[in-house]
């Protein structure tokens, strides 16, 4: 497989969801074409904010993102990110937020971009849903929306920023699901990003795993479990233990962290 | 079911104010040439509006209004938009336009006589300094309090510059804006009123003042019915209706 994306001695320090300072040190990382990408880490070690990065959202203080053998700079819709709170509009139809990013398009005519959005929306199975408003969705309805959205402007690569943690366990099990068949019908790449270990085992075809400040890289796991995974499977429980034990540490000094800080 | 309940609520109410007002003005607490008895201002109500007093009034008054606060409206939100998203523009024409908003807008009246004359031009600008700089402030704190999320959702989809003004910014914004024109528009008004009422040119205002300088008690309570009952209009069956409207598209209402 060719190497679609390069992260190169990438660093950044950032001010934290908690009011902390983190930071990322010389973070190197190649993404294969059509790979599954997972950074798992404990929270406040910079894995959204690599994502962030690579979206052209934030910018690096030092180092380069290189997608197909060219520096980025800035957001572009090669590289999309799907956020956790979905970000869709509630001022348009399910359609018409599906449709949005491919009115920037300009080769393309109201019935492609009618079109298109309709076959992602089938996708995700919410087809008949089209009409409908934001609010008139589930927490998990509106996640699909959100993939739809990214996925029809056909993106080099998909940045999905813990999509599914605000979901109910049963909602999210079935979401997981459901992007492991997108991913093997599309084989696009995709990097994504979540603190749960088991959905990273499920979906990854290597699992990052971060330190916490500095968020380094700490070990790649490479799953070479065929797809769909059984959970049963015992190769999947020792995975799963193997990057827990090693995660256990970190999560542990995040902890510490947040603790001394509170007093 | 719950509408029909407002409705008799608001009809008791009315009545029994009106009712109020006819006991006060039978007990002849103070002469009628001070204090009308609803029966005089019904009468003078009916003559205003068969002699075409009134409509020539209210049409002048909404003209004007329509003028002034359509240009306060358009260049108030543009200006909101830019000093919401331009930390330089935020800084300068911000900031006059909050000192601006702190002075009564009749205050510019002396000053627009004297460049304009007497003339509509004077009582429009009056108009649009009382509306104009709400409507930019609320538009501004609308734009200021959206969800970043909106905004990066729309970059990586690679949108920017003017379609990210116009398809998201703004529609994000809209309930907001919308309580900025519903604000501004209350603020036009009394601005359009206190013009007139200085001002010798038909309209509602001056109908008002020809009240005073005819001693004509049930005239000037009359003509002050009708600037509320105007008022109140535009602010329920436009404003409040599209509020209402994009409440419900989003979800929002109670």
């Amino acid at each position: 497989m060719t190497i679609e994306l390069q992260i190169q001695d990438l660093s950044k320090t950032f001010v934290t969801r908690t009011g902390g300072v983190g930071a990322l040190d010389t973070i190197s990382l190649d993404v294969k074409e059509g790979e599954f990408l997972c950074l798992v880490g404990p929270s406040g070690c910079g894995k959204s904010t690599l994502l962030n990065i690579v979206g052209g959202l934030e910018r690096a203080d030092q180092g380069r993102i290189i997608l197909d053998g060219k520096s980025i700079d800035g957001p572009g819709a090669d590289r999309v990110v799907i956020f956790q709170d979905g970000g869709l509009f509630p001022w348009l139809t399910v359609v018409q937020n599906v449709e949005f990013g491919l009115k920037e398009r300009k080769d393309l005519s109201k019935q492609d971009r009618r079109e298109r959005a309709e076959y992602f929306l089938k996708l995700v199975h919410l087809d008949k849903f089209e009409d409908a408003y934001i609010h008139e969705l589930s927490g998990g309805m509106r996640q699909r929306v959100a993939i739809a959205r990214g996925l029809v402007l056909e993106p080099r690569i998909l940045l999905m920023d813990e999509p599914f943690a605000a979901l109910d366990t049963q909602t999210r099990d079935l979401l997981v699901e459901e992007l492991r068949g997108i991913h093997e019908k599309l084989q696009n790449t995709i990097l994504f990003v979540t603190h749960h270990v088991r959905e990273a085992v499920h979906l990854g075809d290597r699992i990052v795993l971060f330190t916490y400040r500095p968020g380094r890289i700490k070990q790649i796991f490479t799953v070479d479990i065929p797809k769909p995974r059984d959970p049963d499977d015992p190769r999947i429980g020792k995975l799963i233990r193997e990057i827990v034990d090693s995660l256990h540490g970190e999560v542990e000094k995040a902890l510490e962290a947040e603790l001394t800080l509170e007093k | 079911m719950k509408n029909k309940d407002a409705r008799l609520q608001r009809g008791l109410f009315y009545a029994g104010l009106i009712l109020v007002w006819l006991g006060l003005a039978k007990a002849k607490l103070w002469p009628p040439y001070l204090f009308p008895a609803p029966a005089d201002v019904l009468v003078t109500l009916r003559q205003g509006f068969s002699d075409h007093s009134f409509a020539i009034g209210i049409l002048k008054s909404l003209r004007r209004i329509a003028l002034g606060y359509g240009f306060s409206a358009i260049v108030g939100i543009a200006l909101g938009l830019v000093t919401a998203r331009v930390r330089w523009m935020e800084n300068t024409v911000g900031s006059l336009v909050v000192g601006l908003q702190t002075l009564p807008s009749i205050c510019w009246l002396p000053a627009a006589i004297l460049w304009f004359g007497l003339s509509e031009g004077a009582i429009l600008f009056v108009v649009v300094m009382g509306a104009l700089m709400a409507i930019s402030i609320g538009t501004h704190d609308a734009v200021k309090n959206l969800p970043p999320i909106y905004i990066r959702a729309a970059r990586t989809m690679g949108v920017r510059g003017f379609r990210l003004y116009r398809e998201v910014i703004f529609p994000a914004a809209l309930p907001g804006i919308i309580s900025a024109m519903k604000q501004g528009w209350s603020f036009a008004w009394r601005s359009l009123m206190a013009g007139e009422l200085l001002f010798v040119s038909p309209g509602l205002g001056h109908l008002l003042q020809m009240g005073r300088d005819l001693n004509d008690i049930s005239l000037v309570v009359a003509v002050m019915i009708v600037i509320m009952a105007l008022g109140w209009s535009v602010d329920r069956l436009i404003f409040s209706a599209l509020e209402q409207r994009l409440r419900r598209q989003r979800g929002m209402s109670l």
